[in-house]
């Protein structure tokens, strides 16, 4: 049987009415990823896979009701905690860490029923927009070798889109779901800031990461988003909003909603090659009785530059705790403390997480501190509030994920700057703590999915997971 | 393009416990340079009136100060790179 281009939904159909085996799965699965691995998505498979699945199986023979996730096999990035297995966060730092305990989603999953495969690539420490940052190798993209499967999550992206397992995990600080999930053609979703437990997660910058499904359909986004959401007393930061059911109000038409387009953005995508595809969209919204509103985010623009004084400053204190001591690598040419520390981040840490410690470390620096920092966080809360204003008129925002296709392996690995720009419309949400997904909704010249990003108002996510299935099963690309 | 003067260089390297060789420091230098070329864009904003940005996510109440299972000593330790009967081990800090 043949599971690859199968989604979430349809798998839990086959294992709930016993027409498939959690063996079965996870043989599959391995075989699967074995084909693929050239593409460098999977970093690990976790060998104690198979014998739960033959539990859950046993379970299975004396149990006429089973969890909604029974037997369905994820793959969770390699910076999500599994207890008693490795996470490396691509890093050469941790390259044998073992998790002492579980995030609370892998717990959350587990109870659910789920067994976690393995673990995915990723850009070290999930900084960077194309894999290759990665200590293990770039992870290249599902639909064409040449190309990066995006980033951070491109791992997590690529395993969705090939079917190497039925959903994977990411986590996005600045665009680390959406932008792989666009490059790859799959569904990737940023939940409300706090909506989400981070407890487990390898903190980047904790005030803009959160952890979030990768899955081929909206309506798998939001399957996953019931298990996975919720308040977490280990996150300080989680939120003790109430969750809805996030299938809800999947099935709903979008006629009388209100789709906001920011004048700021539609000029940005007047500068792409692809505006026209974006008007094909418009106007379909239009005929399906949707309302089409510019509204506008007068500050827009700062965005890339306030991400890049943020995430740099909260990732230096992060990273602080990678001394040489905790965390298994050290230098073993140190004689004293401060060797220790310098000797073993110098050793262990890749050029773009070094880069970043550097940044964040200048902008937090005394006599900078107030004019970058404070200045940073200042316009972040002004981009917070013309938001607000704009989500106000309207019921969703609607936005490209990405200036195009994904870029080729090498294109832009030697221009941080240029890297850095391909985060122009995802960091937005971060920044702003709102709820994004991103689905493909055309292809670009080469034949490669473009990604479209559909913004909520914080905490409604069951408003753009229900925009995303309904785009999804009915607008027709014309490729 | 921000000018960056190789003290500002040295500088950094200290605050983050980074070695870096001079090949490496001019690579930094210029990358630095054109990062903080860009970030420097926010000194356009006007800002006045506007408040530092204080998250309104609602905190979750405190959990109850109540002594609930976590991880042994030996589990915390168990990744460090050198252990003595649950402790870590560095070198001499003091001559």
């Amino acid at each position: 049987m043949e599971f690859a281009n199968l989604s979430l939904t349809e798998i839990i159909e086959l294992i709930q009415n016993r027409k498939v085996t959690a063996t079965e799965l996870v043989s599959y699965y391995i075989s699967r990823i074995q084909k693929f691995k050239a593409k460098n998505a999977v970093l690990e498979v976790f060998d104690d896979a198979l014998l739960i699945a033959k539990e859950k199986d046993d379970f299975a023979k004396s149990n006429s009701t089973l969890p909604l996730l029974h037997g369905i096999p994820v793959l969770i990035k390699d910076n999500i905690s599994y207890k008693g297995h490795r996470l490396t966060c691509a890093s050469k730092f941790l390259e044998n860490y073992v998790a002492p305990y579980n995030a609370t989603v892998i717990q959350k999953l587990i109870d659910a029923g789920a067994i976690i495969l393995g673990r995915t690539n990723m850009d070290e420490f999930a900084m960077g927009g194309s894999t290759e940052n990665s200590a293990f190798g770039v992870a290249k993209n599902a639909l064409d070798d040449s190309r990066v499967s995006g980033g951070s999550s491109g791992g997590s992206a690529c395993a969705t889109a090939l079917g190497l397992a039925c959903f994977t995990l990411g986590s996005d600080t600045g665009g680390s779901i959406r932008q792989p999930s666009s490059f790859n053609g799959v569904v990737g979703l940023k939940p409300t800031y706090g909506r989400v437990s981070r407890y487990g997660l390898v903190a980047f910058a904790s005030s803009l990461d959160q952890i979030g499904p990768i899955t081929k359909t909206a309506e798998d986004t939001a399957i996953v988003m019931n298990i996975i959401a919720g308040n977490d007393e280990k996150d300080l930061t989680s939120s003790q909003i109430n969750v809805p059911d996030f299938t809800h109000k999947l099935g709903n038409n979008i006629s009388g909603l209100v789709f906001g387009i920011p004048t700021e953005i539609l000029n940005l995508i007047k500068k792409t090659k692809y505006f026209d595809k974006y008007q094909k969209l418009f106007n379909y919204i239009n005929s399906q009785g949707g309302i089409l509103k510019e509204v506008n985010i007068p500050h827009y623009e700062m965005s890339l530059p306030v991400y890049y004084v943020l995430a740099p400053a909260e990732a230096a204190s992060n990273l602080g705790r990678f001394d040489g001591i905790k965390y298994t690598k050290r230098d073993e040419s140190a004689y004293s403390i401060d060797e220790i520390y310098s000797f073993s981040r110098t050793k262990y840490f890749g050029e773009e997480v070094k880069r970043r410690i550097m940044l964040g470390n200048f902008v937090l620096s005394s006599g900078y501190y107030d004019a970058y920092y404070m200045k940073a966080k200042t316009i972040k809360n002004l981009l917070k509030t013309e938001v607000t204003k704009a989500l106000d008129e309207c019921d969703v925002i609607l936005m490209p994920t990405t200036f195009g296709e994904a870029f080729k392996i090498g294109e832009k690995s030697t221009d941080p700057v240029s890297m850095y720009a391909e985060d122009m419309f995802t960091i937005f949400a971060n920044l702003t703590e709102l709820p994004s997904i991103s689905i493909p909704f055309d292809k670009g010249v080469s034949g490669l999915p473009l990604g479209l990003q559909i913004l909520g108002r914080h905490f409604d996510e069951e408003t753009i997971i229900s925009v995303a299935d309904y785009f999804q099963k009915n607008y027709k690309e014309k490729a | 393009m921000k000018n960056i003067s190789d003290r500002q260089i040295e500088h950094l390297a200290e605050l983050s416990a980074l070695k870096l060789s001079s090949d490496e420091k001019i690579k930094m230098k210029n990358d630095l340079g054109q990062i903080l070329g860009f970030v420097d864009e926010i000194n356009k904003c006007n800002t006045a009136g506007v408040n530092y940005d204080e998250t309104e996510i609602t905190f979750a109440e405190l959990r109850e100060d109540k002594v609930k299972p976590g991880l042994k000593q030996k589990e915390a330790t168990a990744n460090a790179p050198k252990t003595e009967d649950g402790f870590f081990v560095v070198t001499k800090v003091v001559d």
